[in-house]
């Protein structure tokens, strides 16, 4: 391949050194593209982490349309290690935009080298809106099951639908598109070391595309077997990571979410898929209620001085209950929504040290999806699901009361 | 200029002690009142809450801050104007005086900055202590956490202690003796918790090879 060579479209791959390469997901990409897209050229990038500078980077299945790149570990990637198992994912995802630009691509779909799932026509879903409706940023849905993705149904999702007013359902998902427009304004950014990125850079990307206005979208796709989130990690780490980048996502960008604009509207392309009734297992989310249980007795003081007493009330009910053996006991939505603005509140304005709130809130977040989990166990996918959403609009209706906490004010009951 | 005779004939030296306390005492109110309204801006507020200077108080507030320093300035005053007038009327006593203003009083206060910054650091640490324990799931958060505020707190006092020289081989010796418990106690109680991490990476790590085999 000549230096000089151009491509319509730049498909993006961030690899471990240690990776084996994903055959089955690259043959998936080639077909995909092939059917869909074949009048377009399109390029295979993919990123090695890890690799000196020495190293060249491995070359994939003998594709001629392939610029493999060797993307070495910055200083501060040998001391901290991200949620998701892959330092430097983000110089990954930018040596990737970096390519996609030098070859003047008009779309950069990027894919989680870990999506067994990915068929063919996952290509033509996300690729599509980019290239034809020209939006910015293309998130994939996957059918939803009641135990997966919680924290972006939870609390990530909802959260930027109460900042934004419309948000993706997977804005953590490791399979995307980027157009031309939002990658070049990703690659004039300064802050692609800072924490926020290093830790979680697709919600990095999707927080900076729905603060900034860029046109979003998403796309039906068929079911995820992703196996990104099984890091090696304990969860608490990975949540504290999550929920301290998004604060500091939420402080950067203040001055938007604050002026009241609400973004464009989400579109969404395809159709969605349903699985078959799909059971959560219910010890998962008994073992979640039990942390909640165990860490209530040590911690209950700490959230009592930082939540309003109402919120307080909420969760002390909700420990009696369980401790009372009501394993049906849910924690409210509303609650839940007060407990997240009230720490986001407290977060801003520094009401204790800030590796302590997002400790504090580990707990809760067990709590919530402990208790979702277990009622949940013996429903079809239609209750949860339709719960989740609902939350989003519980974030939206109660955002004044994030407005008065981010300032400072005491929240009214 | 010569000193009238009238003045020569009164008792000089007490009114002019008595003057100097007058007038420290009419320093003191001001410096007070001046402080507590210097300290009424913005910019020291957000600074000391930033800092996190006021979380070490059991109530953050700005007005306990601009009330404590404007009565540690009011009593410093009185005190120096006090041991003027004790100057004016002792050459003995005012040296003495002098000895603990100069001396015993700056160490005296040192030792307290040291104890409450320790106190800080105490309540500073044991708080993450108790989250981070309580999160990692580890037996007796609460004991954890405890265990880190009495060994910040004690740690203070025995820093205290060799700069003062109050009681120091006393209280090195205790110092020690705790340090040692508490090292042996931590060898104790983190052998198991080391080894039921590395089983579990162990495990994660043996897991994620099959997969890849698989």
């Amino acid at each position: 391949m000549n230096a000089t060579d151009r491509f319509d479209i730049a498909v993006g791959l961030v690899l471990s050194k240690d990776a084996e390469p994903p055959r089955r997901l690259i043959e998936n990409i080639s077909t995909g593209l092939s059917t869909y897209f074949s009048s377009f050229r399109w390029t295979l990038i993919h990123t090695h982490t890890g690799l000196s500078r020495r190293q060249r980077p491995p070359e994939l299945l003998g594709l001629d349309n392939q610029i493999p790149v060797s993307v070495p570990w910055a200083g501060i990637q040998h001391v901290t290690f991200p949620w998701h198992g892959l330092p430097a994912k983000t110089a990954g995802y930018q040596a990737i935009l970096t390519q996609a630009e030098r070859v003047g691509a008009a779309a950069s779909l990027i894919v989680d080298p870990t999506e067994e799932g990915f068929e063919p026509d996952w290509v033509d879903s996300l690729l599509r809106p980019g290239l034809h409706s020209r939006y910015d940023l293309v998130t994939p849905v996957h059918p939803e099951q009641p135990d997966q993705r919680m924290i972006s149904a939870n609390l990530i999702s909802p959260l930027l639908a109460g900042l934004f007013g419309a948000a993706p359902r997977e804005p953590m998902s490791g399979t995307f598109l980027v157009s031309e427009k939002l990658r070049r304004r990703l690659l004039s950014r300064r802050d692609w070391e800072s924490a926020s990125a290093r830790y979680v850079p697709e919600l990095w990307i999707n927080f900076s595309a729905a603060a900034e206005g860029y046109r979003r979208a998403e796309a039906f796709v068929g079911q995820s077997r992703s196996s990104a989130s099984a890091a090696i990690l304990p969860p608490h780490v990975a949540l504290i990571q999550i929920i301290e980048s998004v604060f500091t996502l939420m402080e950067q960008y203040e001055g938007r979410w604050r002026s009241g604009k609400s973004a464009d509207p989400l579109d969404q392309f395809g159709r969605e898929q349903r699985m078959l009734p799909a059971f959560a297992g219910s010890a998962d989310g008994l073992e979640y209620l039990v942390k909640f249980v165990n860490a209530y007795v040590a911690l209950a003081e700490q959230w009592r001085s930082i939540l309003d007493p109402h919120t307080f009330h909420a969760i002390d009910t909700f420990h009696s209950s369980l401790r009372a053996g009501d394993t049906e006991a849910m924690l409210a939505d509303k609650t839940w929504v007060r407990v997240v603005y009230e720490l986001a509140g407290s977060w801003k304005c520094r009401v204790r040290p800030r590796h302590q709130l997002a400790g504090l809130f580990v707990p809760l977040y067990w709590a919530r999806i402990g208790s979702l989990l277990l009622k949940n166990r013996w429903t079809d996918q239609a209750g949860p699901t339709s719960q989740l959403r609902s939350l989003g609009n519980y974030f939206q209706g109660m955002r004044p009361a994030l407005d008065r906490l981010w300032a400072g004010q005491k929240e009214a009951a | 200029m010569t000193i009238p005779e009238w003045i020569q004939a009164w008792p000089v030296r007490p009114i002019a002690a008595v003057l100097a306390v007058v007038m420290s005492l009419l320093l003191a109110t001001s410096l007070r009142w001046f402080l507590r309204k210097a300290g009424r801006t913005d910019w020291i507020a957000r600074l000391l809450n930033r800092s996190g200077l006021l979380a070490g108080l059991a109530e953050p507030s700005l007005d306990e801050v601009r009330t404590m320093a404007g009565r540690v300035a009011y009593w410093m005053v009185i005190l120096a104007g006090g041991a003027s007038a004790l100057g004016i009327l002792n050459e003995y006593a005012a040296a003495r005086l002098m000895e603990l203003i100069l001396v015993h009083l700056p160490m005296a206060v040192l030792a307290g900055i040291i104890l409450w910054a320790f106190r800080w650091l105490a309540g500073y640490w044991s708080r993450s202590t108790l989250v981070a324990a309580s999160n990692e799931g580890l037996p007796y958060p609460w004991r954890w956490a405890a265990l880190v505020y009495a060994g910040t707190i004690f740690t203070g006092i025995a820093l205290v202690s060799e700069l003062t020289g109050v009681a120091t081989s006393l209280i090195r010796s205790a110092f020690l003796i705790v340090l040692a418990g508490i090292v042996l106690l931590c060898v104790l109680a983190l052998t198991p918790v080391l080894q039921v991490y590395l089983a579990r990476y162990e495990g994660k790590a043996t897991q994620r090879a099959d997969e890849t085999l698989r």
